[in-house]
Parts: structure tokens; sequence; C-alpha cells
């Protein structure tokens, strides 16, 4: 009732709609986030991430400026005396301005808007960034920013404000991403020639977004060039890549499509050892999308994806891992204030191992299948008041795993019970802009989920020994038809205000409560591809986390030339899943009988300043943190710090045009070194000599500090190609992953200390790039 | 496998290992019981030892001489073991005294005053059926030469567990990576329950495949009975051992079936742990 008083309040003089989309004027691409700007009521808007926007203004007369970075501002007049539908077509600032702005909004977006904990990377300054081998990659790119760190190289995923890697929920055109990496996380799955726009957001999470505990990494990618037919590439050390783009229909429909494929294998061949000669290990994506504008109000959307990783010794061992989406979308515009979204999406992530010697296989798969309706909806009512809702069902089949075994000429099959779960989610929220000084946006998330199980389901008891052995089973149910097991009623209240001191500077808070419905199953230092992706059932409890966030932003400089922020946050998490030692997480029948809950809790400081102008740009971040958890029967039941607990994270990225073809960049980054549990002790049994701790603690020491260099410099030949080179790791350090211990080779009475770095040294690399 | 992504990622980015020295915190020590029984009539051992800081020599544990050692059955039957040297405490079992399949034993230890004890049933051993071997050439991952097939079975029922030991020419393979176990058929309660035992442990556990068998050795394979829980602590003994690189596991303490009467005294590491034991033995001809 509140939101049709205030509607009414504002519609009584009369007033109308100005939408549209906005479009890069060279290919028809829709800019997402572009600003429309109206001067007379100093407000504006923003366009969503199909590239429309919705003005509600007075009968009158109007300037519009539309604004993007990286494109010459346009302005016009507009009389408004009825509805009108505006499209504005950008153009791009000419070559020979080399001076690269590093964001994609307008520049006080920072101060203006609600949104806190967000940061939006452009494509281009993605590929500025000195790259590992020469391969632009998204992941790599946003662990530069404030709140986002890793384990290291090797380390598939992210962990963003002291969350496990299972707590992002990262889409691709709205479909959801299992696993990001490629190679064990040495490059992501994301072809950057095919992404459009990066927005991740780590704090004060719209009620849009639900299923995990930390950050959305929402990954839209091109839609294709409306108006002619074009490409680009590249070729480097480690994989090659092609997209071709183009109109189907001129300026009605369009598709693009990319791949990428490694041949790092073939070109070791020579330098392998005689058993690993016919090794494969290769990994290749395909993306692609089409188009079709049907008419003014309608539009439909058609993306796919492929990737997948093979990896094998050539005949006796190989495994393979990877993922598949599809994702089908509807935009349909009621009128010129409301805009709606239909999505239908398909997602796989699936893995398997296989291994052979003489007459006898070995084989194993395991799968995770997302089917999923979605439906959003946003009116916006006026400049100051607009507000969404909306739903989606996500049906999802768990196979866990299935081994099939041929030994002595028999053949025996065998696999874990099949699981499947229906989440559903219904939201509503609203974005209101009370006065010239305060903004909120609010929002409500009912969440439901249902467990099914058919074959088999297993009931436990507790621990004798919590922490060290499994619960009892109590009892075992063979339903034999798909029965609703357990069903779980979340409420995610979501919240944000906007408090502007001045101009230049505003004061915001935040509070997210999100419930996630799987886990990654994984006690490994850092994730295998063969961690076990498990839902939420009549033993397991669905895991949640509440969020408050503080921060002050502030610009400085006529043309907002530094952008600064400093956000503090607390994190609290429940029902967080660990693991009794030794437990066995592959293909265990009874894993909820080694799971263990516990409790989390993650706070921290994160300082942000960016230079925007002038020909030096780049950022610092800044992030002090915390992140640890508490679990029944290990480290005496106290507080440990997390695997992924950073206390100091430093980044810096620095770009600079040399000259009208030079372009240099370099970044450094430091970190604290992750926790790792040591022993004090060791005792011999039958010959062999297992470490101790006599104090029973885990995580109780740090390894050394991670810092480390890289540099870039990107040729520009002509309008069509450019030579990219590039050194990782600069100065070669030795960054340590991992300590662990083991007998010494010449003498197995006495035990050393291994340091595992995974680059031992620097990496340079050259690439080529070009466009047609 | 893991050592297969670990050559892989040595070889794509020049990772590397690096011995370094390191301090570790001080601890203290501990009684450790070494109680691996059977039902045989050759002579059974209960070695009682001390624990070493981590990076001591491990010949060096100090014996522990003072002990009194005794296991008591539960028809209350004491089978006395008496300190011979060196930490070891032995005992000579006839036919008519030696451990019983259908009893429960307690092993009890007194040292100075400070009471230890530890429960065990007397665990079955698998079915034997052969120990046989072949000529294989050179694969992807294995070298020319002689390798042995294991063939023997699971006892029906959930909860069977068997302990793999290998002696080629009598040296008994004691490299951690090499602890061959089995639960049921498999390595999690009731796999393969009742079948015989597949590649990882009748092929796998039984050879070296960097150093197959050659003409003239001699291969001996004990299968032991085993409790589930001794299960567990050979698997947290191989993951603790052989922890490392890329995917280690967090390091975790193993577990131990040996309490100190006192709960407040301090904690014994070590096993106290019955079976039957069978084995084969052949020579490659």
């Amino acid at each position: 009732m509140l939101f049709g008083l205030l509607a009414a309040f504002y519609g009584s003089a009369q007033s109308y709609t100005l939408s549209g989309n906005v479009k890069d004027s060279t290919n028809g691409e829709d800019m997402i986030s572009a600003t429309v700007y109206v001067k007379e009521i100093s407000d504006g808007a923003l366009t969503n991430v199909y590239g429309f926007y919705s003005l509600s203004l007075k009968k009158g007369t109007y300037t519009i400026t539309v604004q993007y970075i990286g494109f010459n501002p346009k302005t016009v007049q507009v009389t408004m005396d009825k509805d009108q539908n505006l499209d504005f077509l950008l153009v791009p600032k000419g070559l020979t301005t080399k001076v690269v702005k590093v964001k994609s909004k307008k520049a006080s977006d920072n101060v203006e808007s609600t949104e806190m904990s967000v940061n939006e990377l452009s494509i281009k300054t993605i590929k500025k960034i000195p790259a590992l081998l020469g391969e632009v990659d998204l992941i790599r790119s946003i662990q530069l920013l404030p709140g986002v760190t890793t384990v290291g190289e090797g380390a598939s995923g992210f962990n963003v404000r002291g969350g496990a890697i299972d707590q992002n929920l990262i889409l691709l055109d709205e479909a959801p991403v299992f696993n990001s990496s490629h190679l064990f996380g040495f490059f992501s799955v994301f072809n950057p020639d095919a992404v459009k726009n990066v927005k991740l957001i780590k704090g004060g999470i719209p009620a849009k977004y639900g299923g995990r505990l930390s950050s959305i990494l929402d990954v839209r990618m091109k839609d294709g060039n409306m108006k002619k037919l074009e490409g680009q590439g590249g070729v480097g050390i480690i994989f090659s890549r092609l997209l071709l783009e183009g109109p189907l229909i001129k300026n009605k429909a369009s598709f693009v499509v990319a791949g990428r494929r490694s041949y790092i294998d073939l070109l070791a061949k020579p330098f392998l050892p005689e058993d690993l000669k016919e090794a494969k290990f290769n990994f290749y994506d395909l993306t692609a999308k089409v188009n079709y504008i049907v008419d003014k109000r309608n539009r439909i959307y058609l993306s796919a994806y492929k990737g997948r990783d093979v990896f094998g010794s050539g005949g006796d061992f190989g495994f393979n891992w990877g993922n598949t989406t599809a994702t089908l979308r509807w935009n349909h515009k009621f009128n010129p204030k409301i805009f709606s979204n239909t999505t239908a999406y398909f997602s796989q992530y699936d893995y398997g191992l296989g291994a052979a010697f003489g007459e006898s296989t070995f084989d194993w798969v395991s799968r995770i299948q997302n089917y999923s309706l979605k439906e959003d909806i946003t009116k916006f009512v006026n400049p100051n008041f607009s507000y969404s809702f909306g739903g989606q069902s996500i049906l999802s089949n768990y196979t866990p795993g299935n081994i099939t075994v041929q030994a002595d000429g028999n053949e025996i099959t065998r696999g874990l019970a099949n699981k499947l779960t229906l989440e559903n989610a219904l939201y509503l929220s609203n974005k209101w802009k009370i006065n010239d000084k305060i903004s909120t946006e609010f929002g409500l998330r009912g969440t439901n989920f249902i467990f099914y199980a058919k074959d088999s389901l297993n009931y436990y008891g507790s621990s004798p020994k919590i922490g060290k052995d499994p619960k009892e089973l109590i009892r075992k149910e063979y339903p034999n038809t798909w029965t609703n097991k357990q069903i779980y009623f979340n409420l995610e209240p979501r919240a944000s205000i906007k408090y502007s001191l001045n101009k230049k500077s505003s004061i915001k808070a935040s509070y997210n409560r999100m419930v996630q419905y799987l886990q990654l199953v994984s006690n490994t230092t850092a994730s295998i591809p063969l961690d076990v992706w498990t839902p939420a059932n009549h033993e397991i409890k669905p895991i949640k986390a509440d969020q408050v966030g503080l921060g002050y932003f502030r610009n400085f400089g006529k043309k907002d030339d530094f952008e600064f922020s400093l956000e503090t946050y607390y994190k609290k998490l429940q029902n967080l899943v660990d693991y009794r030692d030794g437990a066995d997480l592959l293909l265990n029948e009874f894993l909820e009988g080694d799971l263990i809950e516990g409790e989390g809790r993650a706070y921290g400081l994160e300082f942000y300043l960016k230079k925007n102008t002038g020909k030096l740009n780049g950022w610092i971040s800044y992030t002090l943190a915390r992140s640890e958890r508490k679990v029944n029967g290990i480290n005496n039941g106290k507080f440990f710090p997390n695997r992924f607990d950073k206390s100091h994270n430093l980044n810096m990225v620095l770009m600079y045009p040399i000259s009208e073809k030079w372009e240099a960049s370099a970044n450094f980054v430091y970190s604290t070194g992750t926790p790792a549990t040591f022993p004090t002790d060791q005792f011999n049994f039958y010959g062999y000599n297992p470490p101790h701790n006599a104090f029973d603690e885990r995580n109780n020491y740090r390894i050394k500090a991670y810092h480390r260099m890289d540099i870039g410099v990107t040729h520009t030949r002509n309008k069509r190609s450019e030579w990219v080179f590039s050194i990782y790791n600069v100065y070669a350090r030795k960054n340590p992953f991992s300590i662990y211990f083991q007998r010494q080779e010449n003498n197995i009475n006495l035990n050393e200390a291994i340091q595992y770095s995974v680059l031992g040294t620097f990496v340079p690399s050259v690439s080529y790039n070009f466009k047609f | 496998m893991k050592s297969i992504l670990f050559t892989a990622s040595i070889i794509l980015l020049s990772s590397c290992e690096d011995r370094i020295d390191l301090e570790l915190d001080k601890g203290f020590q501990q009684v450790t019981v070494e109680a691996v029984l059977n039902t045989d009539t050759s002579e059974q051992k209960v070695i009682l030892r001390g624990s070493v800081p981590f990076f001591d020599d491990i010949s060096t544990t100090p014996a522990i001489d003072n002990a009194i050692v005794h296991v008591i059955s539960n028809t209350n039957d004491t089978l006395p073991f008496s300190f011979t040297a060196n930490g070891v405490y032995s005992f000579k079992p006839t036919l008519a005294k030696r451990f019983e399949l259908n009893k429960t034993y307690q092993l009890q230890i007194d040292i100075g005053g400070e009471n230890y004890m530890a429960d065990s049933k007397v665990n079955p051993v698998a079915i034997w059926d052969s120990l046989t071997y072949e000529y294989f050439d050179e694969t992807g991952f294995a070298s020319a030469g002689y390798y042995a097939t294991m063939h023997a079975r699971d006892i029906p029922g959930t909860g069977q567990c068997y302990w793999f030991r290998r002696y080629e020419n009598d040296t008994f393979a004691s490299g951690p990576a090499d602890i061959n176990k089995a639960y049921d058929a498999g390595s999690n309660p009731g796999e393969f329950d009742g079948e015989a035992f597949s590649f990882p442990n009748s092929v796998g556990g039984v050879n070296d495949f960097d150093q197959p068998y050659e003409l003239g050795d001699t291969l001996r394979i004990e299968i032991q009975g085993i409790s589930p829980d001794f299960y567990y602590f050979l698997d947290e003994i191989e993951t603790q051992m052989t922890n490392g690189g890329l995917f280690a596991s967090p390091p975790a303490n193993v577990r131990t079936n040996i309490f100190n009467v006192d709960p407040k005294g301090r904690a014994a590491l070590g096993y106290f742990v019955i079976g039957e034991m069978e084995a084969r033995e052949i020579v490659l001809k």
C-alpha cells in the first residue's frame, strides 16, 4: 500500500515515460549500466543488464545526457508530452585518445547509488592487466579487488570476504557455473573475448539474487554485432582463441560464437619423460549466442556454453570434467514502465575418472544437473522509485558417483543413491530515493527447499568420538519412488541505505541474510575437480550467513579523478559443515556420518583508492580481515582460522600509455601466508612414523607471506592487431603454497619439511591478438 | 593419481619443492603401544616405546622397559607378556593357550602407576584362493617385469576389514604409500561385500610398479583380519605420511584405541588389534 501511495503522489501531476535502450553504435551491443542523466531534475537512471532504461518525467522539456566510459557522451533535448521510446547510440572515443578509463560507470555513481560492496570491471580493463602466460583472465582480475582472495596459483575458485569457494554464485548469462576454472585454477572458464560485463557483489546483495552465501559474480556475454560480420582472436603460448560475430538479420538478429583450445600438451611433448609421452592435458571452451529482436517490446536470447578439461597419462589413466550451460531468455516490455525478463536454463557440471591396467578397468562418473525457470519484473514508477519482484525454481539432479569396475572378466557397477532437489524462491524489493540525501533499497526473499530420495537413505545418531569417529548409522530407508524427505523454509531480508554527506561523499550501510542449499564437500588444501557438490538433506542443514556492512565513499578532484572507499563488514555463518579427521569424501555412501556442524565468522576492513583520469590509471586495494570457524571435536572446540584466511591483502594495479602505440601495465600483490597445521612429535608403529600434534590443534601455524609482481606491455600495431608481452612473477619469488613433511630420501629415520611452490620462477610470454 | 597431477603442474609451470628449516612447537612425550597380534602359535609381541620430537631421529625413541603387560580374555584367561629387551614384551602361545576367534581381549599396561587399556575382538581373515604371477611388458605407468596377483575374497557380511602385508625377499614393504587394506572388498563399509578383492588390493597393493619382481624373488603376502577402526587408523597413517602438494589434506593426529584409565592423565598412542592371519608365499621361477 505504501508503494501505491507513493506512486499516486508522484503521478498526480501528469507524467510520461521515456524509455529505451542504450547501444554501441558500431555493433549494436546493449550497454549495461550506462547513465541516462536528466539535468533538470539532477537525477537519472542506469540501464539494466539488457541495456534498458525507463524514466518517468512530468510534462516539460528536458536535457538528457547519456554516458558510458570510453564513449562520447550524447546530449539531446526531449519534450515530454506523451510516452516515448528513445534509443541512444553511443560512439566510441577515437583511437587518438589513449586515456583508458578504468571504470564503466559515471564517475560519481560510487557515491550516489545505494550499491555498496560492488565492483564492476570492464572488459577493456581486464584486458590491460598483465596476465599469466599472456592469457587474460576474469577470475584473476577480480582477485585484485578488495575483499577477494585465493589460496594461491593452482587453487580453483576464489574467496570473497572470508567465504569458502563454493559460496560464490557464478552466473554466465544467468546460468550457474559450478567450476570456474580450467586446469586446477590456472585459467578461468570464461573466454574474455565473448564477455561484455562482469559484476561482483560482495555485500548488500539484492533480493533478486540468492543461493550462495558470500558473493554474486554476474558475467554477461556479448550479444553479437548487429551491423556487420567481424571476428577477433589471439594466439598464445597455452591456447588460442577465435571469435566470430555478426548479424543474422541486420539490426534485428545477431550471433556470436567463440572458442578456445589449449595445446600445451602438444608443445610439451618433446620435453616429457618417456612414461608420460602419451600424456594429454588439454582444455577447451565454446561459447555461442544468438539473439533476435522480435519487435519493439520483445527480444529473445539463446546462449550456450561448453567447456572441458581433459587430463590423462594417455591410455592408462585419465580424468575429465566440465560445465555445460544453455540459457533461453525473453525480455518483454509490458509498457514503458514495466520490464520483464523470463529465463529458462540448463546447467550441468560433470566429472569422470578412469584407470586401466592390463585387462582391468575402473571408471567413475559424477554429475550435477540444474533445470530452472526464473522470472524478474521491474516497474520503474518514477526516477525516485522502482520496485521488482519475481521468483525462481531450480530442479537439481545429483548423480554423486557411479563406478564401473571390470576385473577378472566380471563387470561390477555400483553407485551412490541419486538425489533430486527442488529449490524455490520468491522475492520482492524496492529502490527508493527518499530525498536528496537518503536512498534505500529493501527487499525480502523467501526460499523453500525440498529434498527427494528414492534409492536409499541413511539416518545417523551421534559420534562416539566427535571429530574422530563417524556418526553411528541408526537406520536405512528404501523409499523406492521419489519421496520428499526434507523441506526447509527460509526468509532472507536484504537492506541497503545510503546517506549523502555532500555531493562528493556518502555513507552506506547494508544487511543481508543469505541461505545456501548445497555445498562443495572438500577437505583438501586446494579444491580438486573431483570434490563433490552435496545438497542439504535430512542430515545436512542449509548453511546461512548474516552480513552487515558499513562504508564511506568519497570522490576527489574536479572530474572525480579519484574514487575512494573504506568498507567494513561482519559475517556470521551457521550450520557450516566440516569433516572429521581422516574422512574419505570420495564415493562415500556414508558421507553424512563424516560431517560435523560448526559455525563461522568473518570480518574485515577494505580500503580502495582508484585513479580514473590522466595518463596513469589504476588502483590500490588493501584488506585487513579474519575468517575463522569453530567445530566441535576439532581444535578442542575453539575457533581456528580457515584454510583460506589471509590477514593482510594488498593489490596495486597501474596502467600507463607510453606512447600512441605502446602501453605498459604492472601489478603487485602482497598477502599474509595461509594457515597450516604442524606436528610437534612423532611415534613409531610397525615401521611407520606418523606425525603427531601433542595439543591436537588445527591451523596453528602460518606459512610465509605471498608477494609477486607482474609487468606487461601491449604494442598496438594497427587497428587490427597487437602484440602483448608479459612477465608473470617478475622477481621469481617462490611463493609457498603449502608446507608438508616427509621422510628424508637418504635417511628414512629423519623427517624434513618441504615447501611446495606452484610457481618457482618468472614466466614470460608473448601473444598476438587480431581483429578482422 | 596425485603424483600425476603433481608431475603435470611441475612440468607446466616449473613448480618446485624446497627443503626448508622450520622450528616446531615443543610437545611432550607419550607412550606408544604397538600391539598387532594374531591367533597363530608364533611369538606374539607388544612393543612399548615413547614418542619423540618430530625432527628427531625416529630410531632414538626410548624403549619402555619397566611396564607390566597383561592381556585378559572375556572368559578370564590371562595371557602374560614378559619383558625381553628393548621395549618388547613377548608371549609364546601354544595350541591350547592362544588368541581365539570368538573371544574378546583387553590389554592392560601398567607403567609406574600410569594404567593404560585397550580392547579388541578377534577379527576373522579373508578367504584365500591363490597367489599367482605373470610377466607383463612395459605400459604407461608400469615397467616390464613380473607382477603378482592376489586371489582372495571378502567374508560375506558388512564390516570385515583386512590388512595385506607384503614381504619381498623377507623384507616388509614399509612405505606408507604401500599400505594395502580393504573394508569388505572395497574401501567403504559394505562395498563389494562378499566379493573377490579388486585391482587396488589384488594387484595394486602387491606390486611395486617401478620395480617389478624378478625371477628368483620370494613373495609372501600376509592377510590379517582387522577391525574397522584399525582400518581407519591405517588410512590415517597413509594420509598423514604421504600428505603434500596441491591437494594435501589438513594434517590431523591419527587415532588410537589405547586409553588412560585416568581421564585426566596423559594419553597414549598406537593400537591394539588382534586378528586371524593367513599367508601365502611363492618363489618366482
